[in-house]
């Protein structure tokens, strides 16, 4: 196994663009990344596309613009994991020697999308009943609640978050919202309020992972991925609250694991926040601290910038947006900006572990999320 | 009147009475809602029919404001733990404005939850067990 590094990043703008189509938003996302690896197109050897709503051959559509023909593409549909599924395939590609550089890049067009954000497969029973990813977090929420959580406490991430993207220059929303603004915005699924769903937004981004050996011929500061899981969910047991989130739990054994590292090594984690409430979960599922202390923990500070470990600084799906696509590309971009040191105002200090992580997908049966993915990245 | 269910296999009438159908393993015991195609405990492809509990208590609910499929917003869901174990996701009959707290006793209720090109079509909801209203 050789190591891997991350050796470009990229990302298009996050915003609404009904003009642009996902191909051309992930054309933005594979340049820039190509640009910040400082190689030339035509190095890359394999390429990975994501996206769930999009069109047939992406990859293709994609790379045709960028110069890259006649190599190997494949194209991921894994929910909101599809990005971190695509990274995960180029991670094992390199890993094992298969191939020695590649790209993964994740789009969505939320915009031109008809079917918006519904990831439920139509003939699932939950869905064809009202299950939607709304109503999922919202049945969570509630269990929160039920333990102790305020309508306040639910909205600590957005509003974290929508501060957060203020420091971002590719954010959808560069804009403060204060906890009583997201408590009294209209309410979508009881208790989850409208500023505590993440907007549909359109954009993409793409990572460019290589071998050491390749990584020496363009950088000293190399940026390794320590492990890179994807994993889907568990059989849902009916014994096991859902607070417990048992999918995210496992995957996160297995990246901390494979990467030799427990939670108190990180520094700095981007992970899916679709809606507010569920960041509250997912803190203790990674556990980043016991299990029912998420609310004082978050209370302290510690997953703020400037905390003792800065959660979403880019803004998150919140309030930076949610390419559905590209999130999980997205994501490992964020943490290699920190450990590089290049995050600027919203740089985590001396950060030298992250964890990037999203999920997705809903099905009846199983213990969302259905598709799940964790890479930890070190320097 | 024609009618049909708005999913196979996942209701049926014994003596006039709706049942929910799930599927219990022959090897583990374990049953689940709806039936799947093996044991999610024990993966044996041994698993038969049975009907589930009518009866169960709240386990957690939402009211949405957004539609979905072919439902109107707004519309209330939950989970329900029945009496027999089974964790099941339902559609909720209940008042939005003084709604059950969480452990509520809930029942069964087959109904028509909407129509397709006018055929009624019959699934299930939960609603706070008469007496305790």
């Amino acid at each position: 196994m050789s190591r891997v590094v991350v050796l470009g990043i990229g990302q298009s703008q996050f915003g609404k663009f009904k003009e642009l189509t996902a191909a051309q938003l992930g054309t933005q996302a594979a340049k820039a990344a190509i640009s910040d690896a400082g190689i030339e197109a035509k190095a890359i050897q394999v390429v990975y596309g994501s996206s769930v709503l999009g069109d047939p051959t992406l990859a293709q559509t994609i790379m045709k613009d960028v110069g890259v023909t006649e190599v190997e593409m494949n194209n991921v549909e894994n929910a909101c994991g599809s990005g971190i599924s695509a990274a995960n395939l180029l991670y094992r590609d390199i890993a094992n020697g298969v191939y020695d550089i590649g790209i993964a890049v994740g789009t969505e067009s939320m915009t031109r999308s008809l079917s918006g954000g519904g990831v439920l497969s139509p003939p699932d029973l939950d869905g064809k009943l009202g299950q939607s990813m709304p109503t999922y977090f919202a049945l969570i929420a509630r269990r929160l609640m039920e333990q102790g959580a305020t309508m306040e406490d639910l909205a600590f991430p957005t509003v974290k978050n929508h501060k957060n993207a203020c420091l971002n220059p590719y954010a959808m929303y560069k804009k403060e919202i204060s906890v009583e603004e997201a408590v009294q915005s209209r309410m979508v699924a009881d208790p989850i309020t409208l500023l505590e769903c993440c907007p549909y937004t359109d954009g993409a981004a793409a990572v460019i992972m290589c071998s050491e050996e390749v990584a020496r011929r363009y950088t000293t500061k190399p940026i390794f991925v320590a492990s890179s899981v994807i994993s889907s969910g568990c059989y849902d047991d009916p014994d096991i609250d859902i607070l417990e989130a048992p999918s995210i739990r496992r995957l996160a054994a297995k990246a901390y694991n494979d990467a030799g590292i427990g939670p108190e090594d990180l520094n700095v984690v981007e992970l899916h926040d679709a809606f507010s409430p569920e960041e509250i979960w997912t803190y203790e599922a990674l556990g980043l601290c016991p299990r029912g202390e998420a609310i004082p923990f978050m209370r302290s500070g510690a997953t703020s910038i400037g905390g003792k470990l800065p959660v979403n600084p880019s803004g998150g799906l919140l309030s930076l947006g949610h390419p559905m696509g590209a999130s999980g590309v997205r994501v490992i971009c964020e943490i290699a900006l920190h450990l590089r040191g290049d995050a600027g105002a919203r740089q985590t200090p001396n950060a030298k572990v992250g964890m990037a992580e999203m999920i997705g997908g809903y099905v009846g049966g199983l213990a969302a999320p259905v598709a799940g993915g964790i890479q930890i990245l070190t320097k | 009147m024609e009618e049909k269910l708005i999913h196979p296999g996942i209701l049926s009438k014994e003596d006039g009475a709706w049942r929910l159908i799930g599927g219990r393993c022959k090897c583990c015991g374990k049953t689940v809602f709806p039936k799947g195609e093996l044991c999610y405990g024990c993966l044996s492809e041994e698993v038969e029919e049975v009907p589930v509990s009518s009866h169960g208590k709240l386990y957690s609910y939402t009211v949405s404001y957004m539609p979905s499929g072919k439902l109107r917003a707004p519309y209330a869901v939950g989970y329900v733990r029945l009496d027999d174990g089974v964790r099941i996701f339902t559609p909720l009959d209940i008042d939005r404005k003084n709604p059950p707290k969480i452990g509520a006793a809930m029942e069964l209720e087959v109904t028509e939850l909407w129509k397709e090109e006018d055929v009624p079509c019959i699934g299930f909801r939960f609603k706070c067990k008469e007496d305790e209203v």
